[in-house]
């Protein structure tokens, strides 16, 4: 039985639907990644599931138990659902104690406090007030706090948006393991695809309401099914190509991939940085028009004769100036996506 | 870091699946008691012009008689023209007080602040017999230069001129409070841009500062107009005839259809008002569009201009606050040493005697002033949580009534009650409930407006959380959002105290059988030019009014670090 379940969830806002057919599982214990993009019905499809909207259709069982279908909605409080938001919401007229006891039964509270707050890290804080604790220490009291009382599934709103960037990866790794330690069912949102890869057992890329993939990490980033989820997850530029018998004709030269469509079908390549090699060639096929330094490497813009831009990344060491002549061409490694309209033929 | 594997694993609390009527479905109990209780107050509102308007109705040749009458019409233009003049009035005094004391190296400009908004707490019919006995013909100020000048006597002080200067005098505080704190909110990038564009600092002020406070200066305007439309007590001791006036006059007639139908007109000319003050609120809010925090600004150097600065704030000082505080310690001073007429005072033989005589009185105003506040604040709370909480057309609805209710003098409201109560709830007629219920009437715009400002500043996934929590949402509003909103409900009700404390045509007219308040007091003296005995009265007033005020200043330099 999946610790949650989404059926054809539908909600609409003022006349603009935002979340349209939105249908899912979780395992016990599995976290599951809503990805997409500002305005894509993520935060939406969580504030459903928390019973904080109420769905126009579709049905969301939470444990095997109904708490929204057409007639019923059960109200938040007795949906069993911790959540955690971007701005953590720590009760700020509380103590550090009170608001991860804020819900449990009072005979409870010291007991569960004390194992709650060992857990995340924070003992011996019980007594502080929100505004003396730092920013990663207030996550980890609103994750205390969620998980004191035994949800049966806990919502992630965008937890990591408000930490520098420092921080932030050290509090993904953490609440992943405590979330991995306590065994706890999420939903985790957000916008950045590096954070729902890492995060995430499933990855769900959303767009305009919908899912578009559902899948492991791995699964999405290597097999996107279509163009957006290509596009969203990594910096994929779209070659255009025509398929001849032996193989796609692309302006980076022959592709050796046998699609199984008719010759002259014009497709899409994805392409990421790592997919291009990149060499100087006075009479090469391309120019370097722009160049990203990100640190570990360079990524090199490069206009091809025809007009297309595609990227490539080399190491930190190899410093081409802008300009330079040179020849690109796809690497072997693995077969690339390939497209026809939106999407993908080959995965 | 540790981490230990979690112990129990319990579920929360025992499932139950409801199925309710599908228009019951967003509420739950606690939202069905917020509606209810909006639903009454709303309909407690709205009975006001109701009545005024069936008494017209039934009344109508009376009513028809009164409104055809040339002197309507003198009265409506009397209204019209002091409003204007004293709004006109105000924004020349205020605008400039309000930069001297933001934005210049003016001295000492933090406490000039303070003194120069005070004159807010000041009654307006004590302002006005504070300077009725100073400035007629034969005052004190004649008396006093009379032996070295010679005059006569003085300009006329009653009507007009004592109206405007006693209503700009106390009202102005209004338009310099608003420009004061969009002054305070300016970016000062603003004028910095227009410097770096080539423009002088004197025409930048004109050509961006000056627009950019339009907005606060309209908005103070428009406050000040409507005091001016809602005022009983200065014009009614002045005797200049605006409509509050001529109301009450038609009134203690016993000609109620005329009373009713003259409300009528002034309630259409303040809805006009409000209107107006609506629709430039919608477009009045210029935000700081850059983000991040605004720099201070850098204050203007005043230079040559301190001393002539000086002199104006000081001089608007002087006239508004000392004059009106002089003159209440000369009366006070006067009436101790002639024991406060103490005929007057039930027989009271002597100063402690008559001061004694005064709790009473005191006791009346402070108690029914502080239940109804604490009315007021308690019943405008569902209001603003549903407009805060639960945009839509209800919660819109319920909000432009309260909102409208500004638009209800104390004089109009304290007729529609007589009305009311002389026909179908005479033993209602004249107790403290009725007077508290005109009393919620008055002041819950102002009672809604602080709370939904406070709830603004709770963040919904404050409530969300709790609820996901397992807590219902009356535990939730008990347990997060009433703590997280008492310091502005209690900042409200003080304020809603203060203006409850000075109240005077509802608190005279709806005030219960025998029961004496200090403003009505202070009214029956000054109608009979006791000045003396006013003073002492008035001072408990001021003094009384003040307190809650005054504790919250200091809780809240008290907690300022936090």
């Amino acid at each position: 039985m999946p610790a949650l379940l989404c059926q054809n969830l539908t909600k609409s806002f003022a006349n603009q639907p935002v979340v349209r057919g939105v249908s899912f599982t979780v395992q016990p214990g599995d976290i599951l990644a809503l990805l997409g993009p500002s305005g894509c019905g993520k935060t939406t499809t969580l504030r459903l599931i928390a019973g904080f909207e109420q769905a126009d259709s579709g049905l969301i069982e939470i444990d095997g138990d109904v708490v929204a279908d057409g007639r019923t909605h059960i109200p938040p409080e007795k949906r069993r659902a911790g959540i955690v938001f971007q701005d953590y919401a720590i009760f700020p007229h509380l103590s550090v104690a009170d608001n991860v006891g804020f819900g449990l039964p009072r005979r409870e509270r010291p007991s569960r406090v004390a194992e709650m707050l060992e857990f995340v890290g924070l003992a011996g804080m019980e007594e502080r007030m929100p505004h003396e604790l730092s920013g990663g220490q207030q996550q980890r009291v609103a994750l205390a706090r969620a998980l004191a009382p035994d949800p049966a599934v806990l919502l992630l709103d965008e937890p990591f948006s408000n930490l520098d960037a420092a921080l932030r990866l050290e509090m993904r790794q953490e609440v992943r393991h405590l979330l991995k330690a306590s065994h706890t069912t999420a939903v985790f949102v957000t916008h950045d695809q590096e954070e729902a890869l890492f995060m995430g057992d499933q990855v769900a890329v959303m767009n305009d309401g919908r899912i578009e993939q559902l899948g492991t990490p791995e699964a999405t980033f290597h097999r996107p099914r279509t163009r957006f989820v290509a596009d969203f997850l990594g910096n994929t530029d779209f070659v255009p190509g025509t398929v001849t018998a032996d193989g796609i004709e692309t302006p980076l030269g022959l592709l050796p991939q046998h699609p199984n469509l008719p010759p002259g079908t014009a497709v899409t390549i994805a392409s990421r940085p790592d997919d291009v090699i990149l060499t100087p060639d006075e009479k090469g096929n391309g120019r370097i028009v722009s160049r990203r330094f990100i640190g570990i490497a360079f990524i090199s813009g490069v206009a091809l004769a025809d007009g297309t831009i595609v990227h490539s990344w080399q190491s930190h060491m190899t410093n081409l100036a802008q300009g330079t002549a040179v020849h690109v061409r796809f690497g072997d490694e693995h077969d690339l996506v390939v497209f026809v309209g939106d999407t993908a033929v080959n995965v | 870091m540790a981490v230990n594997e979690l112990s129990s694993v319990r579920p929360l609390q025992p499932k139950s699946i409801s199925f309710k009527p599908n228009w019951l479905r967003h509420w739950s109990p606690f939202q069905a008691i917020l509606v209810g209780s909006a639903v009454l107050v709303t309909a407690l509102i709205l009975l006001v012009p109701a009545y005024l308007l069936l008494r017209t109705v039934t009344g109508w040749e009376n009513a028809a008689q009164t409104l055809l009458r040339l002197q309507t019409w003198q009265v409506l233009g009397n209204t019209v023209i002091l409003a204007v003049s004293v709004t006109l009035a105000t924004a020349v005094l205020a605008v400039p007080l309000a930069w001297l004391t933001t934005c210049t190296t003016l001295p000492g400009r933090r406490l000039w602040s303070i003194l120069v908004a005070l004159p807010l707490v000041i009654p307006s019919y004590v302002a006005a017999y504070l300077f009725a006995s100073l400035l007629t013909p034969k005052g004190l100020l004649q008396q006093w230069l009379y032996p070295a000048t010679g005059l006569e006597r003085l300009p006329a002080f009653y009507g007009f001129p004592g109206a405007f200067l006693v209503l700009t005098i106390i009202s102005y505080p209004f338009t310099y409070l608003t420009v004061r704190a969009a002054f305070k909110r300016m970016d000062p990038a603003l004028t910095e841009a227009a410097r770096s564009l080539g423009v002088s600092p004197r025409r930048a002020f004109f050509r961006v500062t000056l627009p950019y406070l339009r907005p606060s200066i309209l908005a103070g305007s428009l406050l000040v107009s409507l005091y001016v439309l809602r005022d009983f007590g200065a014009v009614t001791m002045l005797q200049y005839s605006t409509f509050t006036r001529i109301i009450y006059n038609r009134y203690t007639g016993y000609r109620l259809d005329a009373a009713a139908a003259l409300a009528l007109v002034l309630v259409a000319l303040t809805a006009v008002i409000l209107i107006f003050e609506h629709k430039s609120r919608g477009r009045a809010r210029y935000g700081r569009t850059s983000i991040g925090a605004a720099r201070r600004q850098q204050p203007v150097q005043l230079g040559k201009w301190t001393i002539p600065a000086l002199a104006f704030v000081g001089s608007v000082v002087f006239v508004a606050l000392i004059v009106p505080a002089g003159g209440l310690i000369y009366w006070f001073w006067r009436g101790w040493q002639q024991d406060f007429g103490v005929k007057m005072l039930d027989g009271a033989s002597s100063n402690t005697a008559a001061l004694t005589s005064l709790l009473e009185p005191a006791w009346h105003s402070f108690s029914a002033s502080f239940l109804g506040a604490v009315l007021a604040m308690t019943l405008a709370l569902p209001i603003a949580i549903l407009v805060v909480r639960r945009p839509g057309r209800l919660s819109q609805f319920f909000e432009k009534v309260t909102y409208a209710s500004f638009a209800l003098p104390g004089i109009v409201v304290a007729l529609a009650f007589v009305f009311f109560g002389i026909n179908y709830a005479t033993s209602f007629y004249q107790t403290l409930p009725m007077l508290l219920l005109a009393y919620v009437i008055l002041f819950i715009p102002q009672a809604v407006g602080a709370e939904r400002a406070s709830l603004m500043q709770v963040s919904p996934h404050l409530e969300e959380a709790g609820r996901s929590l397992g807590q219902r949402p009356s535990s939730v509003f008990r347990r997060i959002t009433l703590p997280l909103v008492r310091p502005g409900i209690i900042a409200g009700g003080a304020l809603v105290f203060l203006t409850a404390m000075k109240e005077l045509p509802a608190t005279l007219i709806l005030s219960p059988l025998g029961a004496n308040f200090l403003s009505a007091q202070i009214w029956t003296n000054i109608n009979e030019a006791f000045f003396a005995r006013a003073a002492a009265p008035t001072l408990l007033l001021i003094l009384l009014s003040s307190i809650p005020l005054a504790w919250m200043t200091l809780r809240e330099k008290n907690n300022g670090k936090r």
